[in-house]
């Protein structure tokens, strides 16, 4: 007997709810240049059974087909307390609402309805002007929790008595994440754009040594290595960050092919300067000048992603902060593993050297080709 | 070795002469989880209880459609269909009993929706000070939401219009108790003398008294008030009793302190208060299973749920999971909400429960810029004291030190063995 009193408790637990305070949970679906927004609604059914009559046979109970019956009632006075407005520039929209579905969905406290809408807003919106009054003159107290989901980007808010209505702005959402995809572009840039991180590499290859006596010997203290890494890395950025900014806003305009050519003699110096460094003695001189040129490589992939004038700068910032990132994680992976293999002779005497006529004879090529592309 | 105070607190109902009415008697049903004999049951319920959560879980994740027309989604609360009227009364005196009887509902139900339903009624009331008693009302229920600075305000602007209401100083005294300005709490309940009976005046007293180094003379006065002519009667005698056990607590004599509390709950057998403060005394006196025996028919009211979670935890019973789990549920739905949190119980959870103690010290100190009670005190002490945070009980200790609290549950180790 008690066993079985046991189990009929656990079955009974799984339906047994703790009483909250009265929320409603409101999701809003948009796309961003699509006029239309869906999304879903639930209501308790605690909450509901105040304004419709729910409980029609009187037992105490609500039924699915009790819910159901009410169908109509929902979409004709409950769903119009939730008022959609599209905000674009100046023009001002009223989205059209319906119900489309309705199912039953359980949250922490009980059943609620949950239902299931579609809204159409004329245009794109930019903004949203959400407003909702459901249930507030019955329970000043209810609340009604908005999420508003676009793409990768949540937005939430809440409705109270006090706070009806709220503006939510769907495009700061879409340009955060355009701001996102442009890091991204730029990451990718820098990785898959071996020219540049061919470039940056000869320059690396000696900073954990020092040229004395003829010869490369390796860097007797880490500072040493660590101080010619950041003034290259930093010299490089500098300038080619100012030539991206100059080239995308259309100060500088260089024919592609000139640049592209440029880049590959940049990479060839580059590496001939491994091999007599004696002439190149300051190589972040090396990475600031050049990196002008670097800058305007970067600054043609931007073009080619089609931006307006309107609106360059965080398209411009996202990208180049994207460049440094790959840019940093290029020289964590490259400096402690040189440094830890700096005094090996193979390093000096046979990596750094052949690496660098490796290099020149690439970049020579390249060269070639995009001479003769032209 | 846990200490004593670890192991208990108490609800957040402050409101101390709340009416009582039972709308439904709770059956406490004979059960035992640790039935030696039930050991394949107990196993087989484990599972049972992880596949109903699994379901559970899935289930709130995404909506579904019913099976069909007759299944019943949702069992109505059995309320007087009074209390949830569409249209408020406009008549002054008719809406002040309904708004009061939703308050008691609330309170002697947990159910906060029905504080919400006394708003609406009290609305067309409130807007001004013309009424006192309709803002004697907002403010009871702004205080059970722990909106405490709004009700505040409300009974400091009342009191500069009518500052013969003695009743809104003795909220005020309440207020200013619970959140640890004890010198103005003791200042509203002698403002309250000019025109409540004595009697509740010198309860109101003794309550801040047994917090201020003069513990001794506050359980003094209780018992001599107790065993006088001018006893008091209803709910001033529960209050007395509540108070006096609470003392005896505070003193660290738990057999006194159960004793006061049985003669409280004779005269409330349903007051919540009253039933998380008796569960606190179990689990501080390794029976935990009476908690359950107890609670196990209330697992729809937070509280109750928290203090099945503890003890269900300790000894391992079968549903130990399922409690944890559904207040785990609880505390998330109460995040981005907008609402004052239940942070006093949330901290003891991550506490006792979770085995937190970092979290549960960021909760016991948010929770401290709140409440100022005992049971916050001890709580922010237990959550410091396991998370090593010295700065902490530096801060608690200035408090102390201050207004001479002597409590032996901060001092004294458990009276009984750990379980």
């Amino acid at each position: 007997m008690k066993s079985l009193s046991l189990l009929f408790l656990l079955l009974l637990a799984g339906q047994a709810f703790a009483h909250k305070p009265s929320d409603s949970y409101l999701v809003i679906n948009s796309n961003a240049g699509n006029a239309l927004i869906e999304g879903r609604w639930d209501i308790a059914l605690r909450d509901l059974q105040l304004v419709l009559p729910l409980d029609q046979n009187g037992d105490g109970t609500i039924t699915w087909g009790e819910l159901r019956r009410q169908q109509r009632n929902l979409d004709a006075t409950v769903l119009p307390t939730l008022t959609i407005e599209a905000l674009h520039g100046e023009q001002r929209h009223a989205c059209a609402l319906n119900l489309t579905r309705l199912q039953a969905i359980d949250h922490v406290d009980g059943t609620y309805a949950a239902l299931h809408w579609r809204g159409d807003c004329q245009g794109p919106p930019e903004q949203l002007a959400v407003g909702y009054q459901f249930l507030f003159d019955r329970d000043p107290s209810h609340h009604g929790l908005l999420r508003l989901e676009q793409g990768d980007t949540t937005l939430t808010a809440v409705f109270s008595n006090q706070h009806r209505n709220q503006l939510m702005s769907t495009d700061a959402g879409a340009q955060w994440q355009a701001f996102q995809g442009f890091i991204r572009q730029g990451v990718h840039h820098i990785l898959i754009g071996y020219d540049h991180i061919l470039f940056l590499l000869t320059l690396l290859f000696p900073a954990v040594l020092l040229w004395q006596r003829g010869g490369w010997q390796p860097a007797p203290t880490i500072t040493g290595a660590l101080t010619q890494t950041l003034a290259i890395v930093t010299a490089f950025t500098v300038t080619h960050s100012l030539t991206l900014a100059l080239a995308t806003l259309g100060i500088i305009t260089l024919p592609t092919w000139l640049v592209e050519s440029a880049i590959a003699i940049t990479v060839a110096l580059g590496a001939a300067a491994n091999l007599v460094p004696q002439l190149f003695p300051k190589r972040w001189v090396m990475a600031f000048v050049f990196g002008l040129i670097h800058g305007l490589g970067f600054a043609s992939v931007l073009a080619d992603l089609g931006l307006t004038d309107s609106g360059i700068f965080l398209p411009l910032l996202g990208f180049n902060l994207g460049v440094e990132l790959g840019q940093v994680a290029i020289v964590l992976l490259f400096v402690p593993a040189a440094y830890l293999v700096r005094e090996t002779v193979a390093y000096r005497r046979v990596f750094v050297p052949v690496g660098s006529v490796a290099i020149i004879i690439l970049a020579g090529v390249w060269l070639a080709e995009r001479l003769s592309g032209a | 070795m846990t200490m004593y105070w670890q192991r208990r607190n108490e609800t957040s109902l402050h409101y101390r002469d709340a009416v009582v009415e039972a709308f439904h008697p709770h059956v406490s049903e004979s059960f035992s989880g640790t039935d030696k004999g039930a050991k394949i049951w107990r196993l087989l319920s484990v599972a049972v209880t992880l596949f109903l959560f699994c379901m559970a879980a899935l289930a709130s994740a995404a909506p579904y459609t019913p099976g069909g027309d007759h299944v019943v989604l949702a069992r109505l609360p059995q309320v007087p269909a009074t209390l949830q009227a569409p249209s408020p009364p406009s008549d002054l005196s008719a809406a002040l009993a309904l708004a009061r009887s939703q308050i008691d509902y609330a309170s002697a139900q947990g159910d906060p929706r029905f504080l919400g339903y006394a708003e609406a009624t009290l609305a067309p009331f409130s807007q001004d000070m013309s009424s006192p008693a309709a803002n004697l009302l907002m403010a009871r229920i702004e205080q059970q939401r722990h909106q405490f600075a709004r009700a505040r305000h409300r009974l400091t602007r009342l009191l500069e219009q009518s500052p013969n209401q003695g009743q809104a100083w003795l909220m005020l005294a309440n207020i200013d108790r619970v959140q640890g300005r004890l010198d103005e709490a003791r200042q509203a309940c002698q403002a309250a003398s000019r025109t409540l009976p004595p009697t509740t005046v010198l309860l109101c007293q003794a309550s801040v008294q047994a917090i201020t180094g003069q513990r001794e003379q506050a359980y003094r006065t209780l018992q001599a008030l107790a065993s006088s002519p001018a006893a008091p009667q209803g709910k001033s005698a529960q209050w007395l009793n509540t108070l006096s056990a609470e003392i005896a607590l505070q003193q660290g004599r738990l057999e006194l302190a159960t004793e006061h509390l049985r003669d409280a709950l004779q005269q409330a057998p349903d007051d919540p208060y009253l039933r998380y403060l008796q569960s606190d005394l179990w689990l501080a006196s390794n029976q935990a299973q009476a908690v359950i025996r107890d609670l196990t028919n209330w697992q729809d009211r937070e509280g109750a749920l928290l203090r099945l979670a503890i003890a269900g935890q300790r000894l391992e019973h079968p549903q130990a999971q399922a409690w944890r789990q559904d207040y785990r549920a609880h505390m998330a739905a109460d995040q981005d909400t907008g609402r004052q949190r239940h942070l006093r119980e949330h901290a003891r959870f991550l506490l006792e429960v979770e085995s937190d103690p970092q979290g549960a010290l960021t909760l016991a100190r948010e929770n401290w810029q709140q409440q100022r009670e005992l049971a916050d005190l001890r709580l922010l002490h237990a959550s410091a004291m396991a998370a090593d945070d010295q700065a902490t009980l530096s801060q608690l200790q200035a408090f102390v030190d201050r207004y001479q609290v002597d409590d032996a549950q901060l001092t004294q180790p458990a009276k009984g063995a750990s379980e």
